[in-house]
């Protein structure tokens, strides 16, 4: 086991190096110059220094060469030295800024990760929550009315665009009847009880558009995982020694199903962070989404860069993830 | 060879089976008369997107006006008609390079053993970028280039069609470099080639034919998929300029009268819903019929 993880973890490396190295070809190949597209306001030493950052001039390979040095070497150590106090190497290297806000992109993003983590943290557990209980009663009752309403719910969940579903929860919620807040405030500080409320109602919209297209995804897995399961021998078995119908289908078939599920569960979890930049538009959350389509639209490209090469890092950390998590709960499977 | 008696059975169990799936039958009626009225609509409608006329601002649904007109007093109506072209025009050929790349990569991991690695691993490659951000950073930097190249709407049209269908195609090379390992073990392929029948030979006559089921089923689900993209590209603004609305560029220029007129964000909205809606359940039905062993999971 521990081997096939080492090995998975030396395979990603590769896959991640050359991500980095298509997201830097892509950047640096695109037609327009990137510093031709920044405000005036920008002194000429900062200029400079930003094209020294950039080391436009140097060939393709040594500029991506210095980007990785920035990106892998810089930026760790100052994490580091953040972290543990420790002065370690020489301070003044050069890090990723931030061309509009002239702050290190890392900063940034870091100021802006905790209302993204909330809002789509939440709404994927809701999501798993919501989704669980249903594909298991749908597939127990297949074909009954509650699967019927359940897979038709699920479809619309599925085929609905968060866009849309938001914008008219806006003009029903806030427009119309004017219950919740249509743009949610991040500078809300939790510190009573009507804060706290406050805090619930805004989140109340964007939490139940993203619970909803997970719950539509999850459960259909989940209904089908369970209809597979539901045939098989073992199942018959646990009737035949007289367990209750409850227990046959939490205790064993439930359980099994699972596996493939779980599967499906880390594998979303980037798409649903990088979902949640339609989402953040639509309420006006400043997340990480958010400073994605502001940098895209200032054309902040260290920005870009480190949130799309951030978004890469987890869809393959996860789907790492996926393989051990399956690994370690099917013991049929050996990987050695 | 002798002609078994059951020859056309299975088209007919096909649509047998296809015909009891009531949404997919629905689905399927409701896509192509959507198809049909983007299509024809722009040419039967009395109105055009573009005319003005300052009287007749921010009305609700009439007989002259059935969606209400905007804040210029154009009609909505029209500029879903003509919208819903571009919108569908897109979903149409983002699917059709989608599912060819997809098929292309799909057949070749299945049929050569020496490209199936290096294809596969491309694959899983491909699966790891992080979509969405991708596309938007690609749309940024490549937009102004693109548009002066080949004017406002070609340019953006092409980029935005590239961009998805070669985000899109991992699935379906996944599920029919499966096909045709299975099709690979089965007699008359191995009678075909033992008859000399060269590897092109035998995808073009009995692979392709085999498989033709799950591609179609593959391109009914791109097409839902690629309208999406599409319409939260537009809806995120970088997607269609406004002189050129699609339906996810009328929804976020609706979204800013939302107090004053929301009928102009909920119709576009409606009919991407509506067609996306359709092409699902067209997809899972034909699934369904085509392969009986299957409940309604994706995958």
């Amino acid at each position: 086991m521990l081997t096939y993880c080492l090995r998975r973890l030396a395979f990603s490396v590769p896959v991640l190096v050359l991500i980095s190295f298509a997201i830097f070809l892509l950047m640096d190949l695109a037609p327009n110059d990137p510093t031709s597209n920044l405000p005036m306001s920008i002194p000429a030493d900062t200029r400079a220094q930003l094209r020294e950052a950039l080391g436009i001039g140097d060939p393709l390979l040594t500029r991506y060469l210095l980007w990785c040095k920035q990106f892998f070497i810089h930026e760790p150590l100052n994490w580091l030295t953040n972290v543990t106090g420790l002065a370690l190497g020489d301070p003044d290297r050069l890090r990723v800024l931030s061309w509009s806000a002239r702050v290190p992109v890392v900063d940034l993003i870091a100021e802006r990760l905790p209302q993204t983590l909330w809002v789509v943290g939440m709404s994927y557990l809701l999501g798993i929550a919501i989704a669980l209980p249903i594909g298991i009663y749908s597939a127990y009752r297949q074909h009954g009315w509650f699967d019927h309403l359940g897979s038709f719910i699920s479809m619309i969940g599925y085929s609905v665009p968060s866009f849309f579903l938001g914008v008219v929860m806006i003009i029903v919620f806030a427009v119309k009847l004017n219950w919740l807040p249509s743009v949610y405030d991040t500078t809300l500080r939790v510190t009573d009880w009507g804060s706290l409320m406050e805090q619930f109602r805004q989140m109340v919209m964007p939490v139940a558009i993203l619970a909803l297209y997970n719950a539509a995804q999850i459960s259909r897995y989940m209904r089908a995982s369970m209809l597979d399961n539901l045939h098989h021998d073992y199942v018959r078995t646990a009737r035949a020694k007289g367990a209750s119908e409850r227990r046959v289908m939490l205790r064993h078939v439930a359980r099994n199903s699972m596996l493939p599920v779980v599967t499906v569960i880390a594998l979303g979890i980037p798409q649903v962070l990088a979902g949640a930049v339609i989402t953040e538009q639509i309420f006006k959350i400043n997340g990480i989404g958010e400073l994605l389509i502001s940098a895209i639209q200032s054309g902040d490209l260290p920005v870009v860069q480190t949130l799309t090469f951030l978004f890469a890092v987890l869809v393959v950390l996860f789907n790492l993830f996926a393989d051990i998590a399956y690994g370690l709960l099917d013991p049929r499977i050996s990987y050695d | 060879m002798t002609d078994l008696p059951h020859t056309g059975a299975p088209t007919n169990r096909f649509w047998r089976r296809f015909r009891r799936h009531k949404g997919a039958v629905i689905g399927g009626g409701l896509l192509a008369l959507i198809l049909f009225a983007v299509l024809i609509g722009p040419f039967l409608w009395l109105h055009t997107s573009g005319q003005i006329n300052i009287t007749a601002r921010n009305l609700g649904p009439s007989l002259a006006h059935p969606m209400g007109t905007d804040h210029l007093g154009r009609d909505l109506f029209a500029a879903i008609l003509e919208g819903g072209r571009v919108t569908v025009l897109v979903g149409l050929v983002a699917m059709g390079l989608s599912v060819a790349i997809g098929t292309a990569v799909g057949i070749l991991a299945g049929m050569f053993r020496w490209l199936d690695a290096p294809l596969m691993r491309l694959t899983d490659l491909f699966l790891a970028l992080p979509v969405l951000p991708l596309l938007l950073v690609t749309i940024m930097l490549w937009r102004e280039k693109l548009r002066m190249l080949f004017g406002a709407e070609a340019g953006i049209f092409l980029l935005i069609v590239a961009m998805i269908g070669l985000t899109s195609w991992m699935q379906t090379a996944r599920i029919l470099r499966a096909e045709v390992l299975a099709l690979k073990n089965r007699e008359f392929v191995t009678a075909a080639t033992a008859l000399g029948v060269r590897p092109w030979g035998l995808i073009r006559r009995h692979i392709l034919p085999n498989v033709l089921g799950v591609i179609i089923v593959s391109a009914t689900l791109g097409l839902a998929n690629a309208i999406i993209t599409e319409s939260a590209l537009s809806f995120l603004g970088l997607g269609f300029p406004p002189d050129h609305p699609t339906w996810g560029r009328l929804l976020f220029d609706g979204t800013e009268y939302l107090t004053l007129t929301p009928a102009r964000a909920i119709w576009p909205g409606l009919m991407i819903t509506l067609t996306v809606l359709c092409a699902n359940y067209l997809g899972e039905g034909l699934r369904d019929a085509l392969d009986p062993r299957r409940g309604f999971g994706r995958k």
